[in-house]
């Protein structure tokens, strides 16, 4: 009899009986179902902050700033330095040949959460080319802040999840209150977390002279290379570029690694639980099945065909248990926001997350099989029929 | 007690059913304990926070100021007890990694930060000398300092007076690192910080430690300084140290759900595989039990029986989770991606272990809840029959 043709049948019967063992293949499906949904729901984080900080990081764009801060807050640039940056190389113009540089100003302040709490919210003042360099900055409502006046636009997520930060509500300043004119979009990234007004007004408000950091569009592929020569040919600027997105990879890669490393860490140890729970399962599945198999050996079925049915068995409980465990993860997760500081994004199961919980479930399904699918494929078939 | 050679026997009948049930408890228990100890950690966290202290912050925390002429005014308030100055700048010791933020104090801040681990004759030494810093025993150990040694601490930014960056700190004591600072402790003087800084900074101040008279005015006494200070050059931001403290630990996750979602996954796991291995265990020996109730056992007594024998691997299993939960608490609080994060590790206090023995006594017992049943309802002379 052909190999995979036994394989097929003995698979085939031992399925049809596993009604019989409910109890005991519900252990598998219930460890399987919580190690891998802890795992994809955790891990759902991981992947929405990641896709936060990959809509951020505009490969196209570039930031500038001082040459010893890690961070745009910790960087200062005074004016004296910024003609010289603005009419550096590489960087892109716009139809009239202005350059697509921008000068910008941040601060921190704090805001109360719409439940409970406090957190710091980015304060950004933005410059004539703002807009020219962030062409996904939508307003959804209200209007634009005027250049010179005192007032503030709001990212939509950052309102939705602060308490008084609606269109016409006013914001305490260093000198007074600044009215909230508009709300924005930019396609989901780090900036609908924050508050932007114009940069000039808000500095003399601060009472501030330098900059932050100059965001410049990039003229093309190699325009970064040429931008970065120029700069680091002019030390008195004392300023490096870096492309957007390395900068935010670079920013929030701790976090990142933080997340993914909690979610393996939590779901390696409620997968060797698991693991040790389909182990006895089918352990004792193959107990059940002793004379079953006993007498298909004696039928002349070969140890393979019995030990593939219970690495099988042990393949389906597995995948039934990850599918309801990455389906309840979806159901409770995907989509909910997620406030992290001034970081909003939203938990994502995504279909990566879901292969990833489909194949541990299979690893873990194939190490609990074999030991108990090796001692099936030995069992003495005479012993074991003299307890029929 | 005089029973437990009887479930010693029923747990090695089936040696390998036993310890599979045992490993997937310790590795719930494991799990168990470093998600609730988390959840300790930083519920002790607030806890600790003082209700009677507030802390005055500028309303713009980078480039925000408030000013030695704000801490008369507030200082007058009806609310306070005590007021203290605090500032504090970012630096390094020899090398960027070398992080120091040393913390000025003025000498009020004796009374309004009673907690810090300075007696009174230090308190005298860090007055009288300027340039003197206390550090704590986990910061000295941290830059490998000792008492005597000089500190200079550069800054990224010109910061003193004459646009220099260095500042010649030397380290007068070192002292026990106190729970509520995992952080670490530089304390420094107040007034050095005011002699040596640019002008421009002069009467700027970073903080305002107040201790209020009365905890129950937190709220309000928050209010009335924010209010007095809205439309002025340096508006404020007041906070509780117990707000604070619950902003801090809320900041990265929601601990408490996290935490419980996490564990209550780890039992569920359990519960099946303890549920199904004492239902097997019953049915295979179902006439052990009616000869059990036959010799004259009460029904409670193989009621107990049965229990026993889920909660044993159960209770163990706990019990070497709790273990290993401990060693890999106290491993982890070294590693540098936690420190660079400030994520504290896991407390696994003895609320937290008595938690987890409760929690798993009542997975054996939910566990055991069914096969009890049927053993209860069992007909003896047709189980001993078979």
């Amino acid at each position: 009899m052909n190999l995979l043709r036994q394989i097929a049948s003995v698979t085939g019967l031992n399925l049809k009986n596993l009604p019989s063992r409910m109890g005991s293949s519900l252990v598998v499906v219930a460890g399987m179902g919580a190690a891998i949904g802890v795992l994809v729901s955790i891990l759902s984080l991981a992947v929405g902050f990641a896709e936060l900080q990959r809509r951020t990081g505009d490969p196209g764009r570039a930031i500038i700033l001082s040459q010893t801060a890690d961070t745009e807050g910790m960087s200062a640039m005074p004016r004296t330095v910024l003609g010289d940056i603005v009419a550096a190389p590489g960087i892109g113009r716009d139809a009239d040949g202005a350059s697509l540089a921008d000068p910008e100003y941040v601060n921190i302040f704090l805001v109360s959460k719409r439940t409970e709490g406090n957190t710091l919210l980015t304060l950004r003042g933005m410059g004539r080319k703002g807009l020219a360099v962030r062409p996904e900055l939508k307003i959804v409502a209200g209007r634009m802040f005027r250049p010179g006046a005192r007032e503030l636009i709001i990212g939509i997520a950052s309102q939705r999840e602060f308490a008084g930060l609606d269109v016409g509500d006013k914001i305490l300043m260093q000198d007074g209150q600044w009215p909230i004119v508009g709300s924005f979009t930019t396609d989901g990234d780090v900036l609908e977390g924050q508050m932007i007004g114009d940069a000039p007004t808000l500095m003399s408000a601060a009472k501030r002279n330098n900059f932050n950091s100059v965001i410049v569009r990039l003229a093309g592929p190699n325009a970064l290379q040429s931008l970065q020569r120029a700069l680091a040919a002019n030390p008195r600027l004392g300023v490096r570029a870096e492309r957007q997105s390395d900068y935010t990879e670079r920013t929030s890669q701790d976090t990142a690694a933080f997340f993914v490393a909690v979610a393996y860490a939590v779901g390696g140890i409620m997968a060797l639980g698991a693991l040790f729970g389909a182990l006895n399962t089918l352990y004792s599945a193959v107990g059940a099945r002793t004379q079953e198999i006993a007498t298909l050996r004696a039928l002349g079925f070969g140890g393979t065909a019995v030990a593939v049915s219970v690495i099988a068995e042990s393949v389906l409980l597995a995948l039934a248990g990850a599918v309801i465990g990455i389906g309840l993860a979806w159901a409770l997760f995907h989509g909910q926001r997620y406030a992290f500081g001034e970081m909003l994004f939203h938990l994502s199961v995504s279909l990566r997350l879901v292969s990833i919980g489909l194949g541990w479930a299979l690893a873990i399904a194939l190490l609990g099989g074999t030991l108990p699918a090796i001692r099936a494929a030995r069992l003495p078939v005479v012993d074991a029929l003299r307890t029929v | 007690m005089k029973y437990f050679p009887l479930v010693w026997a029923a747990l090695w009948r089936k040696p390998v059913r036993t310890i599979l049930t045992f490993l997937a408890a310790v590795a719930a228990f494991a799990l168990f304990g470093l998600a609730i100890g988390l959840n300790a950690t930083y519920g002790g966290i607030v806890a600790r926070a003082r209700a009677d202290r507030a802390y005055v912050n500028p309303h713009f925390i980078e480039n925000g100021n408030l000013t030695l002429a704000q801490r008369g005014r507030i200082a007058s308030m009806p609310e306070v007890r005590e007021i203290g100055v605090s500032d504090f700048f970012l630096g390094y010791y020899r090398d960027p990694k070398n992080q120091v933020v040393p913390w000025f104090m003025d000498r009020s801040m004796r009374g309004a930060y009673p907690e810090l681990p300075l007696t009174r004759a230090q308190w005298d030494q860090l007055q009288a000398d300027p340039s003197g810093v206390f550090l704590d025993n986990r910061t000295a150990a941290r830059l490998g300092l000792k008492a005597g040694d000089n500190m200079p601490v550069l800054t990224q930014e010109p910061s003193r007076r004459d646009g220099a960056k260095l500042w010649p700190f030397h380290v007068i004591g070192v002292v026990e690192n106190p729970p509520w600072a995992r952080g670490g402790l530089t304390l420094a003087n107040f007034d050095y910080l005011e002699q040596a800084r640019p002008l421009a900074k002069v009467g700027h101040v970073g903080q305002f430690n107040i201790l209020l008279k009365d905890p129950d005015r937190v709220a309000a006494f928050a209010h009335r300084v924010d209010a007095t200070f809205a439309n002025s050059a340096n508006p404020t931001w007041t906070t509780s140290e117990k707000a604070m403290a619950r902003d801090g630990t809320s900041y990265m996750f929601n601990i408490p759900l996290v935490t419980q979602g996490v564990s209550a996954a780890g039992l569920f796991m359990i519960l099946f595989l303890i549920a199904n291995g004492i239902a097997q265990s019953v049915r295979e020996r179902v006439a052990e039990f009616a000869v059990l109730k036959t010799l004259g056992f009460s029904r409670w007594s193989v009621i107990a029986l049965v229990f026993a024998e889920a909660a044993a691997p159960c209770l163990l299993g706990a019990a070497a989770g709790f273990a290993i939960a401990l060693g890999v608490s106290s491993r982890i609080a070294g590693l540098a991606m936690l420190q660079k994060l400030g994520v504290a590790p896991p407390t696994l206090t003895v609320g937290v272990l008595a938690t987890g023995f409760v929690f798993a006594t009542l997975v054996a017992f939910a566990g055991a809840a069914m096969p009890a049943w049927r053993i209860q309802h069992l007909d003896i002379a047709a189980a001993l029959r078979r």
